[in-house]
């Protein structure tokens, strides 16, 4: 099975099971969890069901297109269920199933893995979900997010697609992989994983990037403080985005790093308390 | 009589989580039978990944009838002036449902009530547990908690099902929204069958046909046994130090099916401490040794499931180990490509704790007390320059890919590179030994530079986040200040090499404060003394060895290395006639001086006429410098023989001088004597301990 139809099948079943499919947020982010259709919706009392597919930029990762595991940018699968169901996990299982794994044949476990991202002020508890010692997904229930407590609970289920395709295609190099008939993920991934790697690790301009994020930050602020917690959210992830690329580059001393990820916390927590306002105001 | 079952289905919870969890239940429910008074036989607990169960064997079915006295009204309002029953009592008697004349009277507090004897008929035994059934789950607690639907309820992990039976009976509780049933699930394999069960015995038959194994010591003899089987042809071996491993393993499991796979060729070349962190740590599996103790390329794993298509698992996880083992090997050969001197300045983007600066930081700080070693510690020329690279070095692995992605690894790739680069072998040693002993049943570090590198390391740590004012108590230990600190003892302890911790943790704070500032130096270096002695406490406590301590506790801390060897010498004494008279002896001396500095010197010969204290005071006068002499040679029994020596002298003293003299100048030169007394015998132990 190759790539493009994995993810297909997942999607399709995701929406079988109630899910509205979306497109990837259209914006650098470092996982799925920062798209605004998790880290929003998972906030306050409304009921969401999603999914869709998201690209996910680490560019301290990166290797340059040489390592056969690790990349500047990976996909991810990534589902919603707000409020889960109460065989959310098996329903997950027949997922994996779908993709032609047969359950007598393989050893697939939960193993304890709670998350954390104290810069959105979000935590959860969960598994990795082993696929006979290969961990292919991430599986949370979100406890916490934007420093709230949260009144009702998601699951939130992330795929690592390149992962779970190396699994199922049996490749041992994530750039052997076939994406379509006959196209390999070298073909379209390669290049681009060294141009970024390079641009991360040797070329980006620290002071225009500096700069960048002052002026993101700025905008994200000024968004908030009008209301608009789309344009504030937007500007939020570039600023996101630009700190990865100052991080990667090694350059970010401990007090800096320090201090700029609690920049990026105070507008992750100015978003969602924006988010909870205009909800109780429904 | 009927068995009763209880059991908690859930999703995945952490294998850490699972034993604690089935003791909390056991006792629970042991306390509630016991409240409710239901007689019952042996209780069992049992747990996998996903239940938590109990079973009660011969529960009866009522309680017995018990016989209960209620007080009523006092008397003094209980009857009119004829004698007869007033309203009050005659409410009470109603309501208690006998007659006035049934009622009898005793003393309350010194005044007289009347009191009702009433018979409570046996209950249900079945209705007093559905009573605290639905309460159960809330007393269990776990490490971590979670909540997952609308009420808010926490638990380890969200509760699936409940089962209650008591005999073929299902017992009704229900929490979290889940409710009761006779239902429960087997091994996860494909679709979820749910599983009817009619009594406790009829749910142990069939989680056994549904590849259950509820007994965590059978699942790890079960493990024990196929790893033997595998092995044992081949000449192979698990690790000695399995144990914590088997533990985890033994709890991520329902059904126990061991197999053994192959590693790449690379996995003996790499250092074993790193193929034994992507196994162990990573995926939980096992190194696997030959006759000589040395690695082989093979792994023991353990499946949750049976050996139907173990093939496919195994290769699956050989594919996972090799791609592990290669990226190990890709970080070592990205590493290795500088000397580990190129990742010392990279330090200062690493931050130590919050308010304690950088590893860098951390690093000049090491600097300086390894260069002023002298002032607490003896080494020869060459340790002390070892000691100072290691100092240097100490923390550069830190700043590595490998130790990034593996951060047990810390210390072990700094000692691994260094071997690596040819650098002196004591350096290296250190630098790999500076975190033991990292648990209780670590060993200290071998050589003795890397002992004083990591009680250096250990004592700036615990310096540093006690003077953030931070406060060490109750069972987390968040910053590792317990372990510092039992790690700075336990070396000086069982190293037995004479380390001056109070010199040390002085020059530890001077050091810190020409640094940065603390937020919390009032009396910083008391204050890590005490924790420290507080600590040495604990670990005699622990030992159970607190009474051999005792005579020991009021020593100076820096006496702490020889501890052991004067406990010894005064377990040694304790068949000597004399010890327990110079026990009396120290404690008359103490009671006598009491409130007064122990004094290193003698009074005014002119003050001292009577012969009985010129006698005691020429045997002090000899007895402190053999005493002394004994202590530099750590010769214990000969300085306690000599102490023994003094008793004659002492006890006379006692007998023939009063020591509260009218002339207060004679007075103060009796007490200034035995003062002196008092210095010389805790210079060993104090004897006055003794029981």
């Amino acid at each position: 099975m190759n790539f493009e139809d994995m993810v297909s099948k997942l999607e399709n079943f995701w929406v079988g099971e109630g899910c509205t499919r979306l497109f990837p947020y259209d914006q650098e982010v470092g996982a799925g969890t920062l798209s605004p259709s998790t880290f929003l919706r998972v906030l306050g009392n409304k009921p969401w069901s999603v999914v869709y597919v998201q690209p996910s930029r680490r560019p301290a990762d990166g290797r340059y297109g040489e390592n056969p595991n690790r990349l500047y940018m990976h996909h991810q699968l990534q589902v919603i269920v707000k409020p889960p169901t109460t065989d959310i996990q098996d329903t997950y299982l027949r997922s994996l199933y779908l993709l032609g794994l047969k359950p007598a044949e393989h050893d697939i476990r939960f193993v304890e893995d709670n998350w954390e991202t104290p810069v959105l002020g979000a935590a959860g508890v969960g598994w990795e979900v082993w696929l006979d010692g290969m961990e292919v997904t991430q599986f949370t229930y979100f406890q916490q997010a934007g420093g709230h407590e949260l009144p009702v609970v998601s699951v939130e289920i992330t795929y690592g697609l390149e992962r779970l395709a190396m699994f199922v295609q049996g490749k041992a190099n994530v750039y052997d992989l076939e994406w379509h008939e006959g196209v390999s993920y070298g073909s379209l991934r390669q290049q681009v994983e060294r141009e970024n790697s390079i641009y991360s690790f040797e070329e980006a301009d620290i002071q225009s990037l500096t700069t960048m994020f002052d002026l993101c930050e700025r905008e994200s602020q000024r968004m908030i403080e009008r209301e608009l917690i789309t344009p504030a959210y937007e500007y939020l992830l570039k600023c996101s985005h630009t700190f990865n690329v100052l991080d990667a580059r090694g350059t970010v001393g401990v007090t800096q790093r320090m201090a700029y990820l609690a920049r990026i916390r105070r507008l992750a927590y100015g978003c969602a308390n924006l988010y909870l306002e205009n909800e109780s105001h429904e | 009589m009927s068995d009763l079952l209880i059991e908690i289905f859930t999703e995945e919870l952490p294998a850490r989580f699972i034993d604690g969890a089935e003791a909390q239940m056991t006792q629970r429910v042991s306390q509630h039978l016991d409240m409710d008074q239901i007689v019952h036989g042996e209780i069992h607990g049992y747990a996998t990944p996903r239940r938590l169960v109990t079973i009660v064997d011969g529960v009866q079915e009522l309680t017995e009838d018990r016989t209960l006295e209620v007080r009523g009204p006092a008397v003094a309002v209980s009857y009119d002036g004829e004698g007869n029953p007033t309203p009050a009592l005659l409410g009470f008697c109603k309501g208690q449902g006998i007659d006035p004349a049934q009622v009898f009277t005793n003393d309350v507090g010194g005044k007289p009530y009347i009191f009702a004897r009433k018979t409570v008929a046996g209950q249900e035994s079945g209705l007093l547990i559905e009573g605290f059934l639905s309460q159960l789950p809330r007393e269990i607690a776990f490490p971590k908690m979670m909540h997952w639907e609308q009420s808010g309820f926490q638990f380890g992990r969200p509760i699936r099902g409940l089962v209650a039976l008591l005999g073929t009976r299902v017992l009704h509780w229900s929490i979290a929204g889940v409710e009761g049933s006779n239902t429960t699930f087997g091994l996860r394999v494909g679709k979820p069958k749910p599983i009817t069960v009619s009594s406790p015995e009829d749910y142990l038959r069939k989680l056994r046909e549904a590849f259950v194994i509820l007994d965590p010591a059978e699942r790890r003899r079960s493990i024990e046994k196929q790893a033997d089987k595998l092995l044992k042809p081949l000449g192979y071996s698990l690790a000695a130090d399995r144990e914590d491993l088997l533990a985890e393993v033994v709890n991520l499991v329902e059904y126990p099916t061991a197999f053994l796979g192959s590693l790449p060729g690379i996995a003996v070349e790499l250092p074993e401490s790193v193929v034994r962190s992507v196994l162990q740590e990573q995926m939980h599996s096992f190194l696997v040794y030959d006759e000589q103790h040395r690695v082989v390329p093979h792994f023991l794993s353990i499946r949750n499931g049976l050996s139907d298509f173990i093939d496919i698992v195994r290769r699956g996880n050989e594919s996972v180990a090799n791609a592990r083992l290669l990226d190990a090997s890709f970080f070592i050969a990205e590493d290795t490509r500088q000397p580990l001197e190129a990742y010392v300045p990279k330090l200062n983007t690493l931050i130590f704790m919050d308010q304690l600066g950088t590893m860098a930081d951390k690093t000049a700080r090491l600097e300086q007390l390894a260069a002023s070693v002298g002032s607490f510690a003896s080494l020869e020329a060459d340790e002390r320059e070892h000691l100072s690279r290691a100092a240097h070095l100490a923390k550069a692995d830190l700043a590595t890919s490998m130790v990034k992605e593996y951060t047990s690894l810390q210390g072990e790739i700094g000692g691994i590179y260094l071997m690596r680069e040819g650098e002196t072998a004591a350096v290296a040693t250190a630098i790999r030994e500076q975190y033991m002993p990292r648990s209780p049943s670590e060993a200290i570090p071998s050589t003795r530079v890397g002992q004083i590198l990591g009680i250096i390391d250990k004592v700036d740590t615990l310096t540093g986040i006690l003077g953030t004012g931070f406060n060490p108590s109750g069972s987390e230990d968040p910053y590792g200040v317990r372990r510092a600190g039992n790690g700075i003892i336990r070396t000086i302890l069982e190293s037995r090499g004479p380390v001056d911790v109070e010199a040390l943790v002085r020059k530890s704070v001077d050091v810190y404060l020409a640094q940065l500032a603390l937020p919390a130096p009032d009396d910083l270096p008391g204050h890590v003394l005490d924790y420290l002695k507080g600590r040495v406490t604990q670990y005699f406590k622990e030992k159970q060895l607190l009474g051999e301590f005792s005579p020991m506790e009021n020593l100076p801390l820096k006496e702490l290395g020889s501890v052991p060897e004067r406990m010894a010498a005064l377990q040694a004494a304790r068949g000597d006639e004399e010890l327990p008279a110079l026990a009396d002896s120290h404690r008359r001396i103490q009671n006598i001086t009491k409130g007064l500095p122990e004094a290193s010197s003698l009074p005014d010969d002119l003050l001292v006429t009577e012969p009985e204290e010129v006698q005691l005071r020429d045997v002090a006068r000899t007895a402190l410098p053999m005493v002394r002499a004994a202590l530099d040679q750590r010769n214990y029994a000969e300085a306690i023989r000599i102490c023994e020596s003094m008793v004659p002298a002492i006890t006379t003293f006692f007998d023939r001088i009063l020591v509260m003299a009218g002339d207060e100048r004679v007075r103060s030169a009796r007490l200034l004597l035995l003062c002196h007394l008092k210095y010389i015998l805790g210079q060993v132990c104090d004897y006055a301990k003794l029981t």
